[in-house]
């Protein structure tokens, strides 16, 4: 025994009366208790002594006490159960070794919770325990079967083959074993007996035991048993969870004479039968299925040997010991699950519970594509009937389909200084139930920086620090304010109203001048954060995970590449790459220094997480996950198509597809949406030129289809509004480039009504001016307000500039060419048809020298019809006639349809 | 077996080249990265897909952002990528150009490698351009229909027919425009000044000049912040302080060869002739139609900053240059062979 020396200082405070009690401590391997201690010995006898007055004691971090010479084993203990977990060391053999290492006494605080101290040995307590087995490869012949069950797979068990063909072998030699579980089940073990880890739910109905992941003691090939029984059966049979094996309750009624059951069926104790049905058995297949082995018990975590926790040291994690590899590549197996975890429908979650895990959040995409926005979505539990939401800020807003929120995350470009920015469902604004406060979405700050760290998707999230981590990609949404107090102004661009943003990439070094900018506008620059990015071989696709995220897909060949980079470590394996994925698990010690290339050989495909953890906590953790696919998938397709009222254009290349002859006017005014009447598909982002044309081709627009393939019809509409309300002709063509064009022919016939409406407009809007500029004889300045709309109306062009012919006209007539545009087979063709007279008073006859004049005009022009007018006032005329013409005044035409139609008669052209 | 293997520094390049199937300091390396980039994602901002592709590049090359921007623009005028709104990037579908003779010029953002891998022959990448020749043409016509892609004649893939010509109705039609549909002066203008060049014709060729101007100029170029350039139709001043018409890029081509035209000024190529072939040099951006048109007329043999080598059998010099120069005015400047 390793004598205890107490030697003390003449200034320490000792006490004489505790000289006894520190021999008898010192003797002693176990801390004492001070109430103990000293309650006998002083305190009953009215002495108020602690043991904190005498050096010559020491506390321990759990409150009792041993000597201060003494060595406090507990940590050296609690490394040695985790070196070797299997022992069960007897305290006073393992402190007197320690002694010997240590040349001082040793003591145990059994106050430490780590620890459980039972019969002069210690163990492991239950909290620093997984719920992992003790699985031990080499056990003793004494030990297997009495202390220690082989443990088994489920799948490796079921293939199991009876225990009358065994012969005299042992279990473990006929079925893989993982290897041996030390159990205390109070039950005699016998050599059937093994253990396995239950998989799946469906015996899980809370009082069973048999929950997914637990443990349970099993009996291989069971002489006999009792119906029903719960039991690992196989067999002709698919379990949702396991296939042609499970853990079911076996359920069967008495054999029949033949020896064979009526009923059989396979019973889940898990009351949900949707997810986890009754397996009922065909007689025919009754044969098929065969209890491999029945459940003798459940085992609790507290019946069998568990691997202890990994020991945790503060601001550092575990990296190397396999419990804790298994902890992370769990956690990372979960990342990966959830990320790709399908979004569960309206049906089947709870709608109030959906409707409040609503949320919405400003990002910061490139200011190239718009800089801030909101995103938001998918709105689960969203009312059908809400079918437009709108976003509403100050002095902006927009409006978006439901129907998009409802299945997916979407982003929506807002004006940065146009927040708070609010929600509501258009047409049910005042109905307090459709609440959408939820969504409701705070302004950025005025005063400061708001920072947006960007993902590898490329989309900035919003971050609460102001300490920038290098390595990492920032975007800067600075406040006009906050710009213009700025000295040293960083190269931000400037997003509207002020605001401006910083695109700024720390994963290279920060030049001085940025560094300043940065400390200008409140920021600091912190350590590095972990970074993975994918490098050198590129994805054959991206794809969008349920909730909206980018991940790369890529094909397994060429193994992808990951650049790690962030923090430097001075030691090797103080960062490692853990990958997770169909095929396992794997990990990467990473050497010391910075940055790193990883390539990822042999992917399988299926959905893998790749993650690079540092030892130390500060620095988080980061993740990417991807896909592996098997072939690059389909690109965008050469293909588009016209659809106008339901005619039919598709994609001929290197030809024109002209579509029949109808009034384009009908597909309306340009309005907010996109018109029903006419949809044009074309590949994602492919150019379409829009022109018209009538005698020569305009162009009116050139436009993209949007990432969807849509073309926004609503600016074609809108440009070619006033052309097809008014031309009677023409060509809409919608030209795809090297894939085509097509072409939709605008053809309008007026009608004697809306001729007549039009009229009414022109006269009740303009007659005034008519009358006085006409008496005046201002010809030149009625033609664009009067006589131009009028003849439109009645179908003809006017050609703006007069006639001329040799001499002066008489009486200050002028004459003007009137021109009707058709179709003449494919081409547009247009003609002079006649001639308008402007006359200053139509009400007296023409005089001679003006009818001269006429019929010179219209043998010059080769035209023999003429309208004459003096702007509210208008005649037929013919060529050389001499009889008064019918003189219409266009104030009654518009009143009277009988009056209007014997005018068009008369006056218009192709109505 | 899946497995975590560290890949040397060093090997990086080997990596790259191995995974692109060409160098990716050269013109057709970059020209696949992007092609991968915009195939992969659909649609991308065009400066970030600049900024992507040099970042991904970095452990193995360090490219100049200004080269990608300069492939980018080289990959829109060969129809292999999209140039869209809001400056986004758009992949294309596959088109093959059928030349004869199982001659196929192809166009499309997917990437050589990938490309090779169902329109077997041999290949020829000349910077952004790649033709295909091979043995079955009917076995080529059906594995470019299964890749949602279609095969084109030369003229439905230049569309000549329908087109306009870089003439007098051409700049009438921009006058029109300007007259109904002018946008405001300097609406270009709300996020950033541009610094806009007014083009001067000379006689060397055409000259974008930013000072000294011209108060006839009409045309006019800046680049924005993004790299891609605006161009402008005015009535007299610059955009920025006359109404204006956008042009597509494309349109501003054809407009200066329109207003050269009208100025009464050839732009020039030159030309040497061999004993059954003429080489062609152009140093102009042609617009996309006629640049289609010769693309598919010769054959592209280097590409320098400015200046793009097509070779051309002497029995089609005639027709081509007849061509181009009834569309935009081109003519050719024939130089001795030394």
């Amino acid at each position: 025994m390793t004598a205890l020396r107490v030697s003390t200082p003449r200034w320490a405070a000792t006490r004489t009366s505790f000289d006894s009690l520190l021999e008898r401590v010192a003797t002693l391997r176990l801390s004492v208790d001070e109430d103990e201690l000293l309650r006998d010995t002083h305190w009953d006898l009215g002495q108020d002594a602690r043991l904190r007055e005498d050096v010559r004691f020491r506390t321990t971090p759990w409150g009792r006490w041993i000597p201060a010479a003494g060595y406090l084993a507990n940590d050296a203990l609690f490394a040695q159960l985790h070196r070797e977990p299997r022992s069960k060391p007897n305290i006073e053999i393992a402190l007197t070794e320690l002694d010997r290492l240590v040349k001082r006494r040793c003591f145990f605080c059994p106050g430490d919770p780590r620890f459980v101290l039972e019969a002069g040995a210690i163990r492991l307590s239950a909290r620093e325990l997984t719920n992992q087995p003790l699985v031990e490869h080499e056990v003793g012949d004494l030990e297997k079967y009495v202390t220690h069950l082989p443990i088994h797979s489920l799948r490796a068990a079921a293939a199991s083959l009876p225990a009358g063909e065994w012969g005299r072998r042992a279990q473990e030699e006929v079925v893989e074993t993982i290897g041996w579980l030390r159990v205390s089940t109070g039950q005699r073990l016998n050599r059937r007996m093994f253990v396995a880890r239950i998989e799946g739910h469906s015996m899980d109905d809370g009082r069973s035991g048999l929950v997914d992941g637990g443990y349970a003691v099993f009996e291989l090939w069971p002489p006999t048993f009792d119906s029903p029984i719960n039991a690992l059966v196989r067999g002709a049979f698919n379990d949702p969870e396991t296939g042609s094996y499970a853990v079911k309750k076996f359920v069967s009624d008495a054999r029949d004479k033949k020896g064979r059951h009526r009923l059989v069926k396979l019973v889940s104790l898990n009351p949900d039968k949707t997810r986890f049905p009754d397996i009922p058995l065909a007689r025919a297949t009754d044969d098929q299925v065969t209890i491999v082995a029945r459940v003798v018990s459940p085992l609790a975590a507290d019946q069998y040997a568990r691997r202890p926790r990994p020991v945790r040291r503060p601001g550092r994690r575990d990296l190397a010991s396999s419990e804790s590899v298994a902890e992370i590549v769990e956690n990372l197996a979960s990342h990966t699950e959830r990320f790709f975890e399908s979004l569960p429908s309206d049906g089947d979650v709870a709608v109030a519970e959906a409707r409040s895990s609503w949320c919405a959040e400003l990002v910061c995409l490139e200011p190239e594509t718009g800089g801030v926005h909101i995103e938001v979505g998918p709105l689960l539990g969203l009312w059908s009937f809400v079918k437009q939401l709108r976003v509403r800020g100050a002095g902006w807003e927009t409006t978006v389909l439901a129907s998009n929120l409802r299945l997916r995350a979407t982003r929506i470009a807002v004006a940065a200084g146009s927040g708070p920015w609010n929600w509501q469902a258009v047409g049910f604004e005042d109905d307090v139930d459709v609440d959408f406060s939820a969504l409701a979405v705070g302004p950025p700050s005025v005063e400061s920086v708001t920072v947006f760290r960007v993902d590898v998707a490329g989309v900035g999230r919003q971050i609460a620090s102001t300490v920038l981590s290098m390595g990492q990609h920032y975007r800067l949404l600075v406040p006009g304010a906050v710009m213009a107090s700025v000295a040293d102004k960083p190269p931000a661009i400037p997003v509207g109203a002020g605001w401006s943003i910083w695109d700024i990439d720390l994963s290279s070094a920060l030049a001085a001048q940025e560094l300043m900018s940065l400390r200008a506008l409140g920021l600091e620059v912190g350590e590095a954060d972990a970074r993975l990015e994918w490098v050198l071989v590129a994805p054959a696709a991206w794809g969008v995970s349920p909730r909206g995220m980018p991940f790369p897909r890529f094909l397994p060949d060429p193994a992808p590449v990951v650049a790690i980079d962030g923090p430097s470590t001075d030691d090797n394996a103080a960062a490692t790459l853990f990958l997770h994925g169909p095929d396992g698990n794997q990990s990467l010690p990473l050497p010391a220094g910075r940055p790193h290339l990883a390539r990822l050989i042999g992917l399988v495909p299926g959905r893998y997480s790749v993650m690079v953890l540092h030892d130390r906590t500060a620095i988080p953790p980061e993740r990417l996950t991807f896909e592996v696919i098997e072939r690059s998938p389909s690109g965008p397709i050469a293909r588009w198509e016209v659809n106008a009222k339901g005619a039919l254009a598709v994609s001929k290349p290197g030809t024109v597809s002209v579509l029949p002859a109808q009034d384009l006017a009908a597909f309306g005014p340009p309005a907010a949406e996109a018109s029903p009447d006419l949809s044009i598909t074309a590949p994602p982002g492919w150019p379409v030129r829009v022109s018209w044309r009538e005698l020569a081709e305009d162009t009116v627009s050139a436009t993209h289809a949007d990432a969807n393939g849509d073309v926004d019809t609503h600016p074609i509409l809108a440009a070619t509004h006033e052309r097809r309300v008014r031309r009677s002709v023409g060509d809409l063509m919608l030209d795809f480039g090297e894939l085509g064009a097509a072409v939709l022919r605008h053809e309008r016939r007026p009608t004697p009504a809306t001729i007549r409406t039009r009229i009414d407009e022109l006269v009740v809007g303009r007659g005034g001016t008519v009358k006085r500029l006409a008496s005046a004889g201002a010809y030149a300045d009625l033609v664009p307000i009067w006589y131009d709309p009028v003849c439109s109306a009645l179908g003809y062009d006017l050609d703006a500039a007069p006639i001329n012919v040799e001499g002066e006209p008489p009486a200050h007539v002028a004459a003007h060419r009137l021109l009707h545009t058709e179709r003449h087979g494919f081409a547009i063709e247009r003609h002079p048809v006649r001639i308008l007279l402007l006359v200053e008073d139509l009400s007296v006859s023409l005089s001679d020298s003006v009818l001269a004049w006429i019929d010179e005009v219209c043998a010059c022009e080769q035209l023999r019809d003429v309208l004459v007018s003096d702007g509210l006032r208008w005649a037929g005329h013919r060529r050389t006639s001499r009889l008064a013409p019918r003189v219409w005044d266009l104030a009654a035409v518009a009143k009277d349809a009988d009056e209007c139609m014997a005018f068009l008669r008369v006056a218009s052209e192709g109505v | 077996m899946t497995s975590l293997v560290l890949l040397p520094r060093e090997k990086a390049r080997d990596v790259l080249i191995q995974a692109l199937g060409a160098d990716a300091a050269q013109t057709a390396g970059i020209a696949d990265l992007v092609r991968e980039e915009v195939t992969a994602r659909g649609s991308c901002a065009r400066a970030m897909t600049i900024k992507r592709v040099c970042r991904f590049v970095a452990p193995a090359i360090a490219l100049e952002s200004s080269t990608v921007s300069d492939v980018c623009d080289l990959l829109e005028r060969e129809g292999d990528v999209v140039l869209g709104d809001a400056g986004l990037l758009f992949s294309t579908p596959l088109r093959a150009i059928d030349l004869g003779e199982g001659m196929f010029r192809v166009a499309s953002s997917m990437s050589t490698r990938r490309l090779a891998s169902f329109l077997v022959g041999s290949w020829n990448v000349v910077g952004t351009s790649r033709t295909c020749l091979v043995q079955n043409p009917v076995e080529a016509h059906a594995a470019v229909g299964a890749a949602g892609g279609v095969v084109l004649t030369p003229a439905a893939w230049a569309s000549l027919d329908r087109v306009p010509c870089a003439d007098e109705r051409w700049l009438d039609g921009l006058d029109r425009r300007l007259k109904v549909q002018s946008e405001a002066a300097a609406s270009l203008e709300r996020d950033e000044p541009l610094g806009w060049a007014g083009l001067a014709v000379t006689p060397a060729g055409f000259r974008w000049k930013v000072d000294g101007r011209d108060p006839s100029t009409r045309l006019w170029r800046a680049k924005n912040r993004w790299g891609h350039w605006h161009y402008a139709w005015t009535e007299h001043d610059t955009p920025h302080s006359s109404p204006f018409v956008s042009l597509h890029p494309d349109d501003g081509a054809r407009t200066a060869f329109a207003i050269a035209r009208r100025l009464g000024v050839s732009p020039e190529a030159t030309m040497t002739k061999h004993e059954q072939i003429a080489m062609l040099a152009i140093s102009h951006w042609l617009p996309r139609a006629e640049y289609r048109f010769l693309a598919v007329s010769a054959t592209p043999v280097a590409t320098e900053r400015n200046t793009i080598r097509w070779t051309m059998p002497l029995d089609r010099l005639a027709h081509v240059l007849e061509v181009l120069h009834q569309r935009i005015g081109l003519v050719l400047r024939e130089e001795s062979t030394r």
